[in-house]
């Protein structure tokens, strides 16, 4: 329940952000997503009955908020708070570069997710450099991660002190 | 001689030494020479005291001078801060008449009945290409609708809720406009791309495309009018199968800037795109 709160405070704030509108055109076409980076961060973090229910929760508000179908954002990101969950139990992803990493991977997938998504829906073509601007798009979100991570985890540990360990 | 005897005959002697004195000096107006002693010993001290006292007093001045500086740098800087920010809302308020002007003159442009929405967000992750504006159902707006700003082709209405709309942009690879070139009236279906801009498909290998032709709605596709600014051809090249040109283009309107836009509440079912008709619309 802690961690629900949380997360859903938290994700609300990171929706309000990456849904205002931007008067940059590198931040219009790079915008990192901040919702992946709270997913991957739950399913580090928190319990996973709570992770995965922000998962949900935060993915199908996400697909309200974007043009992909209902549901597809909310699946997407409970595999991943599944998938981060169980990697780390494996591999130690839970350090400076393994977080980067995990969410630069993440946001690959997302985005293959996404456009197959799309695809299947109608075949689109997204042009000769769309790799391109996927993986520069990746790779921003894991740039950002290295800088929101910390400061997600400070407001976790003054959150954490004023509410107890319950 | 008692002490009060001699108080008074001092008085006396006083008080009649000044009735001689009095009574006794020329009416010359050159002072004598005792005059003369007692100023030249008076002055030196008289000008040192007045310098003095202009000193003392300038410095006084300044001081005090100081003090009303001081307060008024503090009143000065306050109402620079004021200004500034009035400025700088007049400026934002003449931007945005500016632009609101622009758009009611594109709305008298246009035969087609038009509201204006004010944009209200953007797409949460970015995958897709869209905008929320803050005109929906209960305005009339419906999915399919044109939407536009001073500069050109917006993109469409995709989803529409009470009073709030989901645009879908030109540059979102799954909205398609059937366009023009203006110089040769070639036409072709624009797409956007992922990447930078759109992507102009199907123009006869036959036409003279150029880079910087400005590229425009044909009115043929049912949902934009015709003759709206879309964009300018930045490249050209032969299509994968060599059938048919491709170009670049570069659209009219920078997505990041836009904050109000036009929606055309066309016919439903779009415009009349039966052939001939091209002109009327």
């Amino acid at each position: 329940m802690k961690a629900a709160v949380f997360l859903l405070a938290v994700g609300l704030f990171a929706l309000v952000i990456q849904t205002a509108p931007s008067r940059s055109k590198i931040w219009f076409e790079f915008k990192p997503d901040f919702i992946l980076i709270l997913v991957v961060w739950a399913g580090l973090r928190v319990p996973a009955v709570s992770g995965l229910s922000f998962a949900f929760v935060a993915g199908l508000t996400v697909g309200l908020l974007s043009g992909a179908p209902p549901g597809l954002f909310a699946l997407i990101y409970c595999l991943l708070v599944a998938a981060c969950g169980n990697l780390n139990a494996r591999v130690d992803i839970d350090n400076f570069l393994g977080r980067a990493w995990t969410i630069f991977g993440a946001t690959l997938a997302c985005a293959a997710a996404v456009l197959l998504a799309r695809w299947t829906e109608g075949p689109l073509d997204f042009g000769r450099h769309a790799a391109g601007w996927i993986l520069m798009k990746s790779f921003v979100t894991a740039l950002v991660s290295l800088a929101v991570f910390p400061l997600v985890e400070w407001f976790w540990a003054g959150y954490s002190r004023l509410v107890g360990e319950r | 001689m008692p002490r009060s005897t001699r108080d008074i005959a001092l008085v006396l002697i006083l008080i009649g030494g000044g009735l001689i004195i009095l009574f006794s000096s020329s009416k010359s107006p050159k002072a004598g020479p005792v005059s003369g002693v007692v100023y030249s010993i008076i002055r030196p001290v008289q000008q040192t005291l007045f310098s003095v006292q202009t000193r003392v007093s300038g410095f006084w001045n300044h001081y005090l001078d100081l003090v009303k500086v001081g307060e008024e740098n503090r009143a000065l800087k306050a109402e620079v801060l004021e200004l500034r920010r009035e400025k700088k809302t007049f400026v934002s308020k003449e931007i945005e008449n500016r632009r609101l002007k622009k758009l009611l003159d594109l709305k008298a442009g246009h035969e087609f009945p038009s509201l204006v929405a004010r944009v209200t967000g953007e797409d949460a992750v970015g995958w897709h290409r869209t905008l929320f504006i803050d005109r929906g159902a209960a305005d009339g707006v419906v999915a399919g609708m044109a939407v536009t700003v001073a500069d050109g082709v917006v993109g469409r209405v995709v989803k529409s809720a009470g009073d709030v709309a989901q645009i879908l942009l030109l540059t979102d690879p799954g909205l398609s406009v059937d366009c023009r070139v203006s110089r040769t009236r070639a036409r072709g279906v624009l797409n956007g791309s992922l990447d930078r801009g759109c992507i102009l498909r199907y123009i006869s290998l036959g036409s003279d495309l150029k880079t910087g032709d400005d590229v425009v709605t044909s009115g043929l596709d049912g949902i934009f009018p015709k003759g709206l600014s879309v964009g300018r051809v930045e490249s050209t090249r032969k299509g994968d199968q060599g059938l048919f040109l491709e170009a670049r283009v570069i659209p009219s309107v920078d997505f990041s800037e836009i904050e109000e836009v036009l929606v055309i509440l066309g016919r439903q079912g779009g415009f009349d795109i039966r052939p001939g008709l091209e002109g009327n619309r």
